[in-house]
């Protein structure tokens, strides 16, 4: 069948995005609906896909590996931990200055980018997310140390004008976490069509015809890390409100880096709803494989899914749903930007 | 008026030198062509020229020096390269690929206008502007790729090998379309060739590069009468 064509700006294409944000929101008030234990569990999915988004900047449409931005989300973490736990700042107020620290480090991170690339680049971000849980331990005064940070859930509470108490809180933080995650997600939607977003992909795709064609690379890079690194800090400041537990072995080494690397992959690289997918798959493939098998044996399962998803859809699992919605439905640009000027 | 002045280049990659002094020049609207065989550095001396890697000697545009520029900055003074291959970027559209070519530049009623001319040149481009560079032939990417060049409006364009991969039929078209933005567009060429036929065709002057020196130069002309030279290095 021939797909139907829909230009962006049109009638037909606002009617499928307000009909794409009702289901959006549909599911999330159904999300709410359901017992403590699952609306936490969604509220880690809409996190980790926060966090995912964020390695998609760098990782996904740049093509910068980073296997570092567990540090980032550990950062992000503890600074909200910290400030809650030491100085008694409500959560909220912490978000910003987790945000801002990540994306300091970030573009610490990203100098090393402007000399070196591929793998050596990737063996910088290695070394970050080797350092962060020691950089933990180191300073015990302010993180906890090894013992960890504890934080009450008192402190915790959603803030007053919520009219929610503080066993509540669960309900709250799921919410917070789908506004947190609606803002990246459009953030990202518009940072990718800017002209940063199609330098980003020009240097992905071509690096010496990008700087050829006068694309500052080294801003570009320097500029992606610290964006990256902002966005999967923000997704550390709020799961260490979901946690309120934090300890550097917990949630903060490679493995960390590593369960988003594998989020994004699954998810699709370089698409705006692939890191959305990729947490799903993250937190339930192992539901659902544990289910199969015990012990060991979910494990390998687990393993072997993962690799016949990437056999199967090396575009991920959103790359290859919107191919398959592009049978249908042909989102076409608009006049002015897409066909002849 | 001399655009660029070479002067003793020298350039190589870590230890290895390619580039053991060359010396060339261009006069303001020349189409100049550099020949050798493989491994003879023409590729070497568009990336030095181009800023992308760091050069010696003295290298001259416009009577100020280049040396040290990143390669945007050089991009900036007026300078643009083709790479070899395909100097494209696959997963953005056609429209966006120029849109790259203009990163340096803020005038958009301009960048639009620009972008009309070259689909008005290259027509091919005009029917694809939203489709995926990289679902492109050959040909239309390497078409793409100098349309994306001319985009910064360069005083001197550089192409290396534009005729690699390519069917004759579709490089003739290309070299006569570079022929005509050479003489009607005031645009300068600096073209890197294996194929020397065609080349000469296009080129007023030519520059025969071996080990990285210059071992001969000269008209066009002169190069299609000189039967050691042809005979030596153009193969016909």
């Amino acid at each position: 069948m021939t797909p139907i064509h829909v230009r962006t700006g049109s009638a037909a294409h606002r009617g499928l995005q307000i009909a794409g944000l009702a289901a959006a929101a549909g599911a999330l008030l159904l999300g709410a609906t359901m017992e403590a234990f699952r609306v936490g569990q969604l509220t880690n999915v809409m996190i980790f896909a926060i966090a995912i988004s964020g390695l998609n900047l760098a990782t996904g449409y740049t093509g910068l590996l980073s296997i570092g931005h567990s540090a980032f989300f550990g950062l992000g973490a503890y600074t909200t931990g910290v400030m809650v736990v030491t100085y008694g700042a409500a959560p909220m107020t912490t978000i910003p200055l987790a945000v801002l620290l990540c994306a300091v480090l970030g573009f610490v991170v990203g100098l090393p980018a402007l000399r070196i690339r591929g793998l050596y680049l990737a063996l910088v971000t290695l070394a970050v997310g080797v350092a962060f849980p020691e950089v933990v331990r180191r300073f015990e005064d302010l993180t906890g140390g090894a013992a960890g940070l504890v934080i009450r859930s008192r402190q915790l509470a959603p803030p007053e004008w919520t009219g929610l108490t503080v066993p509540q809180r669960g309900i709250w933080l799921y919410w917070v976490s789908a506004a947190a995650l609606l803002i990246t997600l459009v953030l990202v939607r518009n940072l990718t069509r800017s002209r940063l977003g199609i330098a980003m992909i020009a240097t992905r795709d071509n690096e010496i015809a990008a700087a050829a064609s006068g694309v500052r690379l080294a801003t570009v890079k320097t500029t992606v890390f610290g964006l990256s690194g902002a966005v999967t800090g923000l997704a550390g400041s709020l799961f260490a409100m979901y946690v309120g537990a934090l300890s550097p072995d917990g949630s903060f080494t490679l493995l960390k880096s590593i369960e988003l690397i594998t989020g994004l992959f699954l998810g699709g690289a370089a698409t705006l709803f692939g890191p959305v997918v990729g947490a799903f798959a993250v937190v339930y493939l192992p539901y659902f494989t544990a289910d199969l098998a015990s012990g060991h044996v979910s494990g390998v399962i687990f393993g072997a899914v993962l690799i016949a998803i990437v056999f199967l859809m090396p575009e991920g699992i959103a790359g290859v749903a919107g191919r398959f919605l592009g049978r249908f439905i042909r989102i076409a640009p608009h006049e002015n930007q897409g066909e002849r000027p | 008026m001399t655009l660029l002045s070479v002067q003793n280049l020298t350039a190589g990659y870590g230890q290895a030198r390619v580039l053991h002094g060359v010396d060339l020049t261009i006069e303001e609207g020349e189409a100049v062509v550099v020949l050798g065989a493989n491994g003879a550095g023409k590729t070497t001396t568009m990336r030095a020229l181009a800023g992308l890697i760091g050069f010696g000697g003295r290298v001259e545009f416009e009577g100020s020096p280049l040396a040290g520029l990143r390669p945007d900055a050089v991009v900036a003074r007026g300078v643009s390269l083709v790479p070899q291959g395909r100097g494209t970027f696959p997963h953005l559209t056609v429209l966006e690929n120029l849109h790259v070519g203009a990163a340096l530049r803020r005038d958009k009623r301009g960048i639009k206008e620009d972008i009309e001319r070259w689909c008005g040149v290259f027509p091919v481009l005009a029917e694809r502007t939203g489709q995926a560079a990289g679902t492109l032939s050959g040909g239309e990417q390497q078409m793409l790729a100098v349309a994306r060049a001319l985009m910064s409006r360069p005083r001197l364009l550089l192409c290396d090998e534009p005729s690699l991969g390519l069917a004759p039929k579709i490089v003739a078209e290309l070299f006569g379309i570079l022929a005509t933005i050479n003489r009607e567009q005031g645009v300068s060429l600096l073209l890197v060739e294996q194929n020397a036929e065609l080349a000469l065709a296009l080129a007023g002057r030519v520059y025969l590069l071996e080990v990285g020196r210059v071992i001969a130069s000269g008209t066009a002309a002169e190069f299609r009468e000189d039967e050691t030279v042809r005979r030596a290095y153009l193969g016909y």
